[in-house]
């Protein structure tokens, strides 16, 4: 199942890995992928296409906590194991 | 001033009193600043003893836990403490040293990528390249540490910045706490499941001490009426003598817990998160039951359970909202019926020490008065059993990580946090070798530590499960080569002494509770004693497994 991810991070060093970790780790795969700098290069923009079976909404509050991470939005398909009722 | 002096006089400035560590190469510019330090710096064996003494200090004493180690090896092993840090939220801020600058990333003497190897397990990770980096991010990963859900921060400073002068550069502004947000239609919904249920439970985790609100949390349980499980990390937040303490839940719970969480409608799980010991199956977990979640991290809400109302506000905005008794007064009767027909049973037959008894008698001695660290293992689920506690920073045990080692540095980290209250580590002949090295700290600053070693000759608590879950096929759990613990603690110049028959249970409480200064006590329990009940994996939690005491 495809899902959306946008991103906006400050462009600190280890940034866009760690992002890449949290993705793997919470189960997704990143199967596309475009970036571009902001604020002459302070901050990063990044669009993600991931594919994964777990829950999308889990990630994105993942991906929310890290401490580059400015802004994230995500759509796709809520499969997770929990998520709100 | 350079850049070493300005580490130590930041560290000075935010209050550290204790730091733990190790020097070597890379650090030692550091090391040389210490010396004038208003802090002390406790000297370890092993980089692993200082992550997680820094872990038990912050624990025991709610501010941030702060270790040292070199680059290279020193790093490497402050991954397991930092993982046991990042599991548990624990706020631990580790510095360790890095090589030039100029020489990163060549492969150089003692250089390895801690910024990578340490990112999935600690909050955040700085690398200050330039002293301008280091003037705002030593403050900043200070307060990280401990801002929001806690957690271990690492700061890899490079040795060519702790050498170099240090301009007058201010350092920035502090990271400025996020007051919770309250959302009222959450609490509305929340008051409104309140109201309507018949046999609430409150469920209760780590998150409640963390936030210190267990004071506010057994005064909310006092006014409702609610009946309470806790989790590992949940204990002591309500007393484990209180009457609405129904105990812990989960594998090694209570009958009493885990069958209140099966029969609830409604459970609120406070600072929990779901965790596959606690829960058992999944889908069998509180079947009947609506929940209410409250956890400042809003990426523990629905993560394993989904939750009818999410709430990532303060525990005591929604201990206001939901602060009319309900009308429970059956279930508050059948609550307290499971709690007094399944009582603990200390009359096992034999001669033999019972360490179930043995750590009750403890307990009731102590009048759950001192701090207590554990190993992992048997021994572990037993004083979480038998062993009550007044306040989760008096019962420090590895519960996400399950940290075999935990309990010695441990033990010292709180002691440094408590000079004066009695602490006790109980720990297993297993875990008890995987940072014996530590006696070593225990004997230099003379720490009245005690030390009880319930030694079963094996790795019991794999040792239950190859006898439950593999047939009896017994594979690399013999410990009965052990060396001579008594000895050994000699050795390191703590007094020790072995004791085997019930009859000397007693005596041994007493020399706990009465000896000053450091002392191991070696006690020899039954290597096939199990920890009953159990919950096998697979199954649900009122599922439970009952074996027979020898
Ligand atoms: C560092 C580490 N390695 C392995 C384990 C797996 N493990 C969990 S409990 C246990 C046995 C512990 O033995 P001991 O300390 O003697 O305690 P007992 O169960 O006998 O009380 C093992 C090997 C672990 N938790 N931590």
């Amino acid at each position: 199942m495809n899902a959306l991810c946008s991103l906006t991070l400050n462009n600190l060093e280890g940034a866009l890995e760690r992002v890449l970790g949290v993705i793997r780790f919470r189960g997704f795969r990143v199967v596309g992928m475009h970036a571009s700098s902001m604020r002459g290069d302070s901050a990063l923009q990044i669009q993600l296409e991931l594919a994964g079976t777990r829950s999308v909404t889990h990630l994105t509050k993942h991906l929310a906590k890290l401490y580059e991470v400015l802004s994230v939005q995500s759509q796709g398909a809520e499969q997770g194991v929990g998520g709100s009722i | 001033m350079n850049g070493a002096h300005f580490v130590v006089k930041t560290l000075e400035r935010l209050g550290v009193d204790t730091v733990f560590g190790y020097p070597g190469g890379a650090i030692m510019p550091l090391y040389d600043a210490l010396v004038e330090a208003r802090f002390r710096h406790i000297l370890v064996r092993h980089e692993q003893g200082a992550a997680l003494a820094a872990d038990a200090y912050a624990r025991a004493s709610g501010k941030v836990g702060v270790c040292l180690a070199t680059s290279g090896p020193g790093a490497t092993n402050l991954v397991t403490g930092l993982a046991n840090a990042y599991l548990d939220s624990v706020p631990v801020l580790a510095i360790t040293g890095q090589v030039p600058t100029v020489l990163m990333g060549t492969d150089a003497f003692q250089e390895v990528d801690v910024l990578g190897i340490t990112m999935p397990i600690v909050k955040h990770s700085f690398l200050p390249r330039t002293l301008e980096d280091l003037a705002w991010m030593l403050p900043e990963a200070y307060e990280l540490a401990q801002n929001g859900r806690p957690g271990p921060v690492v700061l890899d400073l490079p040795k060519d910045l702790t050498q170099a002068i240090m301009p007058d550069i201010s350092a920035g502004p502090r990271l400025v706490p996020q007051p919770n947000p309250v959302h009222p239609s959450s609490l509305r919904r929340a008051k409104q499941l309140f109201l309507e249920a018949k046999r609430p439970l409150a469920y209760i985790g780590g998150g409640v001490g963390i936030a210190q609100s267990e004071t506010n949390l057994v005064n909310w349980l006092e006014h409702t009426g609610l009946p309470a499980v806790t989790t590992l990390k949940g204990i002591g937040s309500i007393p484990g003598t209180h009457p609405q303490c129904l105990g812990m839940l989960g594998m090694h719970g209570t009958k009493a817990a885990n069958y209140a969480v099966q029969d609830c409608d409604l459970l609120i799980a406070l600072g929990a998160r779901f965790d596959d010991r606690a829960t058992g199956k999944l889908k069998e977990f509180a079947p009947l039951a609506k929940v209410i979640h409250v956890d400042l991290d809003p990426a523990e809400i629905g993560k394993l359970r989904g939750a009818h109302v999410a709430y990532s506000g303060s525990f005591e905005s929604f201990f206001e909202a939901c602060s009319q008794p309900p009308a429970i007064d059956a279930w508050q009767k059948q609550c307290a019926l499971w709690k007094s027909s399944n009582p603990w049973r200390y009359d096992a037959p034999g001669e033999g020490i019972y360490a179930p008894r043995l750590l009750h008698k403890l307990s009731e001695a102590t009048r759950a008065n001192a701090i207590v660290t554990c190993d992992v293992g048997q021994h572990q689920m037993w004083v979480a059993q038998h062993m009550n506690f007044n306040s989760p920073r008096q019962h420090l045990s590895s519960s996400g990580l399950g940290t075999m080692g935990y309990g010695v540095p441990a033990a010292i980290g709180a002691q440094f946090a408590h000079p004066d209250r009695p602490v006790i580590c109980v720990s297993g002949d297993g875990s008890f070798m995987m940072n014996v090295q530590e006696l070593a700290t225990i004997s230099r600053y003379k720490l009245p530590i005690k030390i009880l070693l319930l030694d079963n000759q094996s790795l019991g608590l794999v040792r239950q499960w190859q006898e439950l879950f593999f047939n009896g096929r017994f594979s690399e759990i013999d410990l009965s080569d052990n060396p001579d613990f008594v000895q050994v603690a000699e050795s390191f110049g703590i007094p020790a002494m072995r004791f085997e028959s019930a009859d000397q249970e007693d005596l041994l409480v007493d020399l706990i509770r009465h000896k000053s200064g450091p002392l191991l006590i070696h006690a020899l329990i039954d290597p096939k004693a199990n920890v009953w009940p159990l919950v096998p994996p697979g199954a649900a939690n009122h599922q439970m497994m009952e074996g027979v005491t020898t």
